[in-house]
């Protein structure tokens, strides 16, 4: 059996290509919804303690409430809250369509870009009944 | 979490708990407290699974990302904690 010389391996390893420049790499709707999925899934997983103090915040008294209340009505704060909505929605969504084709449901290639497209397209209505709910 | 996330979007819109007092009378019954304790137990291993997987992707050095997924662990059982003293004293 040929035991392979290291450096020649350690070379055929440098010379490979490599782009790492994410802004030339071609993104599929499939490959943004994924993508998104795990990145509003770290942005909720580090909202977390924020929720908590939140909720902690509300229950403790009545001031307290009160305080709360003024704090997320400034315009602000209720759009951080939109952007942080809009991360949960779109979470939601993309797992719902994870587990939809866990079952194998919809995985051909233009069933899968047709949930993709519902994902962004519920995520974006979710988002935009609260805006209004809350703006106007 | 589905379930329960469409059932609190539900109990929000039928009547929004808009006073201290109408938020504790939304918070307290004994059933909506299990139900959001059973939240924060699928939430906690739905977090970890998440943050180890992209720990495990980007993080190749090996003692940091030990590091960093002990810290992520220590942090959901103190979220755990948390809310089961919140619940508790509501």
């Amino acid at each position: 059996m040929d035991i392979k010389n290291n450096s020649q391996t350690d070379k055929a390893k440098k010379i490979r290509p490599k782009n790492l420049n994410l802004f030339t790499i071609r993104m599929p709707i499939n490959a943004l919804v994924s993508i998104l999925h795990r990145v509003t899934g770290c942005a909720l997983f580090l909202a977390l303690p924020l929720l908590l103090l939140t909720f902690q915040m509300s229950v403790s008294s009545a001031e307290h409430f009160l305080t709360l209340q003024e704090l997320l009505n400034s315009p602000f704060s209720k759009l951080m809250l939109l952007g942080l909505a809009w991360a949960f929605f779109h979470h939601f969504f993309a797992g719902i369509r994870h587990l939809a084709m866990d079952v194998h449901w919809a995985t051909t290639l233009i069933k899968a870009r047709y949930t993709s497209k519902m994902v962004f397209v519920l995520g974006g209505i979710a988002t935009l009944l609260l805006a209004i709910s809350w703006f106007l | 979490m589905a379930i329960y996330s469409v059932i609190l979007l539900a109990r929000v819109l039928v009547c929004i708990p808009s006073t201290y007092d109408a938020w504790l009378e939304f918070s307290q019954p004994l059933w909506w407290r299990l139900a959001t304790w059973l939240f924060w137990v699928s939430l906690s291993s739905h977090a970890w699974l998440g943050v180890r997987d992209v720990l495990k992707d980007y993080v190749p050095n090996q003692q940091m990302r030990i590091v960093l997924l002990k810290l992520v662990v220590i942090a959901l059982w103190v979220y755990m904690a948390w809310i089961t003293v919140l619940l508790w004293n509501l």
